[in-house]
């Protein structure tokens, strides 16, 4: 039962995990200027949720913490408070002491210090003036009202302004009218409880729900022990009693509705006022448990459903008995839908995700191979295109399940940055760019390391102090931009600073002091740059708590290749600094130019090619010993033999017009590429050599044809770029 | 291995190499293949022969007498493939016969002489087994089984070092 308990916490703090980065991205927009009110309400949700699930599992701090944080926010939600950019500021503070406050929870750090920022928040709530708190109620009472004004009418709930309602076209505003005179009697809510039979095994402990109920001032009026079965047939882990509870009129409904966020999906719950209203049970037994009792969905069915169950309620009891019965049914339809609009999500352990996205791949192997196995004739028949296009079509859907927006592995960064520019004195600003662009989930998983070490290397040593900054003429203000962008097979994840840039004298000469290269060593300003990659290199004059234990960028390097990419620096001295990681889209699809060489098959992205060309006589010309060029229309490009990349037949050099030449866009500009024929374009599935291998500089992995055997993927870049390459085997050797 | 802490017994999967006899754990066999030849790689160690394709996955072939520092296994029918599992990554090492799956006593395996010519820990010790004559009659003639560290020998252990 513990074990099953943890799982549960597990998944709680799963959630907090979500409900942060929600958090935490709408109140970066909030203080972007974007206070939307589907902003505001997305924060206020998460917290939310996170201050539910701190109470079921006993987290107090956490639970108090994030409450005193979700009644400003609710002040916010409702204009009650401007969202300005001072408040914004705040509530960013308060944010990462609610980041804390969850840590803590999970036991990986002590309790924040929050007396500070509790101050401050409680100061918002007070300037907000007394005036404006007693109506503080009325928006959020005025909304189920709404939509029960509506439907009266058979209309079905369109957006209709609040203001609209004292005007209402038909004159009629019963509901409105009916709270108040609810309120005004305040007759006690009387809620029933029962817990599922499988509620306790299933971590549900209802005893915290009672007390919670309790701490409302609410009191046990009647415990149903009837269920109880002879003690030989107990199963002592089962939950047989029901409660009925009598709650003060003074609390909300949907804060009794709280209490119950985290009890088991079938369980009873009924929340009831006591005036008598026989329409209330037929509301709850009819389609309206999607209503009330849809609150153990612990993702926050949209507020909206559970108002206008409420609402469905209570106006019922003004109306004649006659029409309740089918205006229950009627009203849930619209709850319903209300539900669907919410994007429901399901938990699936990624090791399934794993399994199926390996299955598909060998459809869509199989695929191909039955096409190749049939004869023309049968390929052109109407099944095959429509089982290859079905088959293509789970695939992107398998790909897509897996592909997350890489705004996850960003969203860490905005509070790093913050508190790096508090610890450094530094007055640094952030711009993010591609935060949508979509990479495989283990990719984001393992690049947060990564990021986060080139994000303080940036700020601690790359952007200068302030006044060193005005002194050379720049903004006082230094910009770390970090962009992502998916190029062919590839996602390139860039972090550029406008700093100092890297002074590569004195990397150079910290080289030789490590003992990493030798003093008389000649080397590139590539090259010097690299040097900071190298294991047990640091610059950093004294060792800094942020950053420069010399293992930082020798760990980017590590983690990056072990990932099957790469990373580039590319420095301009006084002007700043990029550092980017070039990452493979692990098991993607890759649109590639299947070509034959030596024998031999290699895929060439398809992104990478710009044209290809039969040269004529003369065409391609030799230039150097080894080098030759290509003239198209006029310009010379560099061309490459990939029998000389890769070392095969040394020696024997074919005559270029029996070859073929595919010019591809490197980043090194064009370059034509010669190999011996092209054979066919198709999509393939990149299989990584590093699952039994390890990654081949040159190769961005290899894929199965549809004869079952295999061709490699040529990765252009960095084949092509072979001077950076003799560089990292040569730090490889150094290092060794 | 846990489940011989009873018996000490050891199931052995042997095979020829020139004309030397070796073994590894057959709990580490996935599968014995044909050889087939490979898709070379470049810019890899000679020894490894290039990738396959086994069932879907890409699969580095090793040729194990190169690897060992021997010249390379002439090829001939009974030449294959044995496909292992080494941590979660699968390697193929082709082998000149596979022989026999033999059982041994955990206590009749000898630690490896340090004199031996290979590199240190490819061998992991040194067994005694009673081999079929070729008529599979019962007199069984004893015959030395290096046995092979797989770690030591696996494709990414360089990688693993440098790293």
């Amino acid at each position: 039962m513990s074990d099953d308990l943890d799982d549960i916490q597990a998944i709680f703090f799963e959630e907090c995990a979500e409900g942060l980065a929600t958090a935490e991205e709408g109140l970066s927009a909030m203080a972007d200027g974007d206070a939307s009110a589907d902003v505001i309400a997305g924060v206020f949700r998460a917290v939310h949720s996170i201050k539910g699930g701190a109470g079921a599992f006993g987290h107090e701090a956490l639970q108090s913490f994030s409450h005193r944080f979700e009644n400003v926010l609710d002040e916010v939600r409702g204009g009650k408070i401007p969202a300005s950019s001072d408040v914004c500021r705040t509530m960013l503070l308060a944010f990462d002491v609610l980041s804390d406050h969850v840590a803590a929870a999970q036991g990986q750090a002590d309790i924040p210090e929050d007396a500070a920022i509790l101050a401050e928040l409680e100061k918002l709530l007070d300037d907000k003036g007394a005036a404006a708190s007693s109506a503080a109620q009325a928006p959020a009472e005025a909304a189920p009202a709404d939509d029960g004004g509506t439907d009266e009418f058979g209309f079905s709930p369109v957006t209709v302004d609040l203001d609209d309602l004292d005007s209402d076209p038909f004159g009629f505003e019963p509901v409105t009218v009916a709270i108040e005179d609810l309120d005004a009697p305040a007759p006690t809510w009387t809620v029933r409880f029962a817990p599922s039979r499988e509620a306790m095994a299933n971590g549900g402990e209802p005893l915290l729900v009672i007390r919670e109920l309790e701490r409302l001032g609410a009191e046990i009026s009647a415990v149903e022990t009837d269920t109880l079965p002879p003690l030989r047939d107990l199963d002592p882990e089962g939950a047989y009693f029901a409660w009925t509870v009598s709650v003060p009129a003074s609390v909300e409904k949907t804060v009794i509705e709280e209490c119950f966020d985290f009890v088991a999906p079938d369980s009873v719950v009924e929340i009831a006022q006591e005036a008598p209203a026989p329409a209330a049970p037929a509301a709850d037994d009819g389609p309206a448990p999607d209503g009330p009792e849809a609150i153990a969905d612990t993702d926050a069915p949209a507020p909206e459903a559970e108002a206008e169950a409420e609402s469905d309620a209570e106006a019922a009891k003004d109306e004649p008995e006659a029409e309740i019965k089918p205006k229950a049914v009627e009203k849930a339809a619209p709850a319903e839908a209300k539900i669907a609009e919410v994007v429901q999500n399901i938990r699936v352990d990624v090791s399934k995700l794993d399994m199926l996205l390996n299955l598909v791949g060998e459809l869509v192997i199989r695929n191909s191979i039955l096409s190749d196995r049939l004869s023309s004739a049968d390929q052109q028949r109407v099944e095959l295109p429509e089982l290859a296009r079905l088959t293509r079509e789970i695939q992107d859907n398998v790909m897509s399940l897996r592909a997350q927006p890489i705004r996850q592995a960003f969203s860490r960064v905005p509070r790093m940055l913050r508190e790096l520019c508090v610890s450094t004195s530094k007055d640094v600003a952030l711009e993010m760019s591609g935060e949508t662009t979509e990479v495989d989930k283990s990719v984001i998983e393992k690049i947060g390391e990564p990021l986060t070490h080139m994000i303080r290397n940036a700020v601690d040593h790359g952007i200068e102090s302030a006044e060193e900054r005005v002194a050379k003429g720049k903004p006082a203000q230094g910009m770390v931009h970090l962009s992502a962008e998916q190029k062919g097979a590839r996602i390139f994840l860039r972090v550029a600073d406008d700093g100092r840039g890297i002074d590569r004298e004195r990397v150079f000469a910290k080289a030789v002091e490590k003992g990493i290269i030798s003093a008389d060593a000649t080397l590139s300003d590539d090259e010097i740059d690299n040097l900071i990659c190298a294991p047990g290199f640091s610059t950093a004059e004294t060792i800094s708590s942020i950053s420069g234990r010399g293992v930082g960028m020798d760990v980017v390097r590590s983690n990056v290749e072990a990932l099957g990419g790469r990373v580039e620096i590319s420095s301009v001295p006084g002007k700043g600094t990029t550092f980017t990681m070039v990452l493979p889209l692990t098991l993607a699809i890759l649109d590639g130019m299947v070509v034959r060489l030596a024998g031999q098959r290699y895929v060439v992205p398809l992104a990478n090619v710009v044209e290809t060309v039969q040269p004529e006589s003369d065409q391609v010309r030799p230039v150097a010993n080894s080098s030759e060029v290509i003239d198209l229309r006029g310009t010379y490009v560099p061309v490459k033999r990939l029998s000389d990349l890769f070392n095969l037949h040394p020696g024997a050099r074919d005559n270029p017009q029996d070859c073929v030449v595919i010019i591809v866009e490197t980043d090194a500009g064009h370059v034509g590429l010669m190999v011996d024929t092209i054979e066919d374009r198709r999509e393939v599935v990149i299989k990584s050599l590093d699952q039994n291998l390890y990654p081949i500089r040159g190769l961005g992995g290899a894929t199965i044809l549809g004869d079952g055997s295999i061709a490699l993927i040529l990765d252009i870049d960095a084949l092509v770029a072979s001077p950076s390459s003799s560089n990292k085997f040569a730090l490889k050797g150094i290092a060794a | 291995m846990s489940s011989v802490e009873n018996t000490g017994e050891r199931k052995i999967v042997t095979f020829l190499l020139g004309k030397q006899m070796f073994g590894i754990d057959m709990s580490a066999l996935i599968e014995i293949r044909e050889w087939e030849e490979p898709t070379p790689l470049p810019s890899v160690p000679a020894h490894i022969k290039g990738v396959t394709n086994l069932r879907g996955h890409v699969v580095p072939v090793v040729g194990l007498a190169e690897r060992l520092g021997w010249a390379p296994s002439v090829l001939h029918s009974r030449s294959c493939i044995l496909v292992v599992n080494i941590g979660g990554k699968h390697a193929g090492f082709l082998v000149d016969e596979v022989a026999d799956i033999v059982a041994v006593d955990e206590g009749s395996i000898q630690p490896a002489p340090s004199v031996e010519s290979f590199e240190s820990g490819v061998i992991s010790g040194l067994v005694q087994v009673g081999q079929r004559s070729s008529e599979g009659a019962e007199d069984k003639e004893q015959t030395m089984v290096s046995l092979l560290d797989l770690e030591t020998l696996s494709p990414t252990r360089h990688m693993d070092l440098a790293a």
